[in-house]
């Protein structure tokens, strides 16, 4: 009687044993014999216990347990973040060597034999990815590209900076260092589980894996984005936002903290005043940039000469006793005014003039910085009230929303920060400033 | 002390001592200037103040000859009356004034210091802010005292 039995074998592995997970072996692979395996589906995808597929609604139980090559276009691995985590590689700014693999326990089938003093390994059982299915993806795409150039995309969106495909292609040709598949190579890491523990491990790996704090990340990284390339601009030309003053190690700004704002919210606030686009285009015009740079200094500056607790080196006490009765502080209130900030920079800009030699920007702050006339809603009477305080009623259902206690009456209003709210916000700004909002709202630059 | 003029002080007291000066904040507690500078004074003659500054931020006009009448008390060799265009403008437009009457109104006020310093016996000069940044600027190579000297 015939037996069918396709072993892989790997060479040169290491081993170490795991309390209570058994053997986790090492071996070490050329992109090339990597490539293969996923071309002729040596290494599958286990949607039942990764990610699953992109469009759930359509795939039955029965598809969950159908393994499928890493290249499926219906798994849900992002092919943009794989062909970003690709370009990566070839800059040279992807550090994490190594992939993991599961040869299966699966009944009937061997265990994976292991020779100490050949160093070899051979599996007979199904190898999945428990994990690292991006990485493998990206592999996958850098060597595909190697082969079929023309099928190298346009653009890659490299965070948040577009990567040409010639540039792509020059990388790979490089004369100095061309990339060769069958002389780069990765660590690839090999458990033996079954199918249950796999999805232990993926969990372990993806859902128990606390991710930094975004502050930390952005201080450890501040040149990774165009926004926070910006932020960091922004941070070495303006001492109201220097590393005295802005938290860089935690996503709040604690009760006994003077820090004036989070990086985080500058990092968002700069992403989102204008589109993604437009700012790495003025990357390409330093002079361009840097005016802006100066701008949104210049424009903090000034708002901080109506709100002095902005200034460099205020106390605690004093910014908090700010938030308490203002919003002008508020984390929040950095994106509508960043937002209004590039538009007013935009206008001078984009009519050749130094802006600053006007003053228009200026009233702008001091329109926003006073009061306005509204009409109260508990007592339907007209009132003054300072634009940017708590108990301006314009902001109610903007960015204050109701709150209530446990007997359903109404006590106060909560600050909301989502971007609805934000967008909220800049509208009213644009509408106080005499901009109007409503439609414009949708185009920064309007 | 609005953070305006705080500013203006701050500069010219910066710009002082970027040209060689002794740089103060003040003349005197009867006589308290917004700033004066001496240069080094020689054994056996009295420190003399070369240059003083009075800083307006409000419109009164009486403020602005009783600053004009510290500066002739202090008798610098120049005194400075600076008429802070930015922070009238901002104090009027941020209480609800319109920003062309913001405008028309510093203007005003600048014809009368420049009135006043002209009757001055002493030697005395009108400056805007804007012309203390770019004299500021000049000197450190910085827009403002919140940007970092170049």
């Amino acid at each position: 009687m015939s037996q069918l039995v396709a072993t892989t074998q790997l060479t040169d592995v290491t081993h170490i044993d795991r309390r209570g997970i058994g053997p986790v072996y090492r071996a070490t692979i050329s992109l090339d014999q990597l490539y293969g395996a996923m071309r002729r589906a040596v290494i599958r995808y286990s949607p039942r216990y990764q990610r699953g597929f992109r469009k759930w609604g359509e795939m039955s139980e029965d598809d969950l347990d159908v393994l499928l090559p890493i290249a499926d276009k219906d798994l849900q691995i992002s092919n943009d973040r794989a062909a970003m985590m690709a370009v990566k590689y070839l800059q040279g700014r992807l550090y994490t060597s190594h992939i993991t693999w599961n040869a299966r326990r699966e009944e009937g089938m061997p265990e994976p034999d292991f020779d100490d003093e050949l160093s070899t390994l051979n599996i007979e059982s199904t190898i999945t990815v428990p994990d690292t299915a991006h990485r493998h993806r990206a592999y996958y795409l850098l060597v595909h590209w190697t082969l079929h150039p023309d099928e190298i995309p346009e653009t890659v969106d490299v965070d948040g900076t577009k990567v040409t495909g010639e540039e792509i292609k020059s990388r790979l040709d490089d004369p100095e260092e061309p990339f060769t598949p069958a002389e780069e190579f990765i660590h690839c890491d090999v458990y033996v589980l079954d199918e249950a523990a796999e999805g232990y491990l993926y969990d372990e790996f993806n859902a128990d894996a606390k991710p930094v704090a975004t502050a930390v990340a952005i201080s450890h990284n501040p040149t990774k984005t165009p926004s926070r390339r910006f932020m960091s601009a922004l941070m070495n030309s303006s001492t109201l936002f220097s590393a005295d003053e802005v938290e860089t190690r935690g996503n709040t700004i604690g009760s006994k903290s003077r820090k004036l704002v989070t990086n985080a919210t500058l990092d968002a606030a700069a992403k989102t005043m204008c589109k993604a686009d437009e700012l790495v285009e003025l990357e390409q015009d330093p002079e361009a940039y840097n005016d802006l740079v100066a701008f949104i200094g210049a424009f903090f500056e000034e708002w901080a000469r109506h709100f002095p607790e902005f200034l460099p080196g205020k106390s605690a006490a004093e910014r908090h006793l700010l938030r308490d009765r203002s919003l002008a502080l508020s984390n929040l209130m950095f994106h509508p005014l960043m937002r209004l900030g590039y538009d007013l920079w935009r206008g001078h800009f984009e009519n050749d003039e130094d802006w600053r030699l006007e003053d228009d920007w200026k009233n702008v702050l001091a329109l926003l910085g006073g009061s306005v006339e509204t009409e109260d809603p508990d007592t339907n009477k007209k009132i003054k009230t300072a634009v940017m305080g708590r108990d301006n009623p314009d902001w109610r259902g903007r960015i204050l929303v109701p709150r209530f206690d446990d007997d359903g009456n109404r006590r106060g209003f909560v600050l909301s920060s989502t971007r609805q709210t934000r967008d909220a916000a800049y509208a009213y700004l644009r509408e106080v400033a005499g901009f109007g909002g409503g439609a414009k709202v949708a185009s920064p630059a309007a | 002390m609005t953070p305006g003029h705080r500013e203006a002080q701050a500069m010219f007291d910066a710009l002082g001592r970027k040209l060689g000066m002794k740089a103060k904040h003040s003349f005197s507690r009867s006589y308290p200037t917004d700033g004066v500078w001496y240069s080094d004074s020689q054994p056996g003659f009295p420190e003399a103040p070369v240059a003083a500054i009075e800083v307006i931020v409000s419109e009164s006009r009486k403020t602005v000859r009783g600053s004009l009448l510290t500066l002739e008390v202090v008798s610098p060799a120049v005194g400075i009356l600076l008429v802070h265009e930015d922070e009238i403008r901002r104090r009027l437009v941020r209480a609800g004034c319109d920003p062309e009457v913001a405008a028309r109104r510093v203007s005003a006020i600048n014809a009368h210091a420049a009135d006043l310093a002209q009757a001055s016996r002493q030697r005395v000069e009108v400056w805007s802010f804007a012309g203390l940044v770019r004299r500021y600027r000049r000197a450190t190579g910085a827009h403002s005292i919140y940007q970092p000297a170049a």
